[in-house]
């Protein structure tokens, strides 16, 4: 059965979510190396 | 840090963008986006959908155009840089840094022929910081603001007034910094703002 388009929506919201702290530890991570030098 | 570790770190940097970048193109891979972008062309979805597909949609297109080895180069490139920068300003030798700014520039050239653009390469590098803005539209806001601050500066080197700056540093109570702020909204509006429209 095709998954509807809410059910898609949501799948789509929780793979961003799951990037976003990728994303979030990445841009820390590098902020810190950086942070020293300002 | 200790410098030693700057490369390892480096190292570390490029391979987790690296793998945010897979990560995000893979997005698609049942489709998902894809389908979304062609509910979102209907205009029936809701504001907030609407947006999350949308920017989801320009990331994914971007990404997708960026080879993985060459995300991870200009990480790389660009954390290693840092330190190096740092180094050559406490030295005050830009020769050191020159190199890396050089790498970061024809790294950065080579990313808006990836990504593509119609008017000028730097409308491909500033969707980033500013999405759906183009170069020709920021230059002519910065076009504006040179009016002003070129003689505005010249103003300012011109005069001979003095202020001891050691007035700001200190502890200031918070409600005497709330109460500071119409003050000095209204001095802007009434000394700086005219000179804006001149």
């Amino acid at each position: 059965m095709a998954t509807s388009q809410t059910e898609q929506i949501v799948q789509l919201k929780q793979k961003l979510r799951d990037l976003t702290h990728l994303k979030s530890a990445l841009a820390v991570f590098a902020m810190g190396s950086r942070s020293e030098y300002a | 840090m200790p410098k030693k570790g700057a490369r390892l770190r480096a190292e570390t940097i490029a391979h987790l963008s690296e793998l945010l970048h897979d990560r995000f193109i893979h997005l698609n891979d049942d489709g998902v986006v894809t389908s979304l972008k062609a509910a979102l062309e209907t205009g029936k979805l809701n504001d907030q959908d609407s947006v999350i597909i949308r920017e989801t949609w320009r990331e994914y297109r971007r990404e997708k155009k960026l080879p993985a080895q060459f995300v991870k180069e200009l990480a790389q490139i660009t954390s290693e840089a840092n330190t190096v920068w740092a180094n050559a300003r406490a030295q005050s030798d830009f020769s050191l840094y020159l190199p890396f700014l050089q790498k970061i520039i024809d790294l950065k050239k080579q990313e808006a022929e990836y990504v593509g653009y119609t008017d000028t390469p730097y409308d491909a590098l500033l969707d980033t910081y500013e999405p759906y803005t183009t170069t020709r539209e920021i230059a002519a806001v910065l076009e504006e603001v040179k009016h002003f601050l070129v003689p505005y500066l010249q103003k300012i080197k011109q005069s001979h007034t003095t202020f001891d700056t050691n007035k700001l540093k200190g502890d200031f109570a918070y409600e005497k910094q709330i109460a500071l702020i119409p003050w000095w909204l209204k001095l802007l509006a009434t000394t700086l703002m005219p000179a804006v429209s001149m």
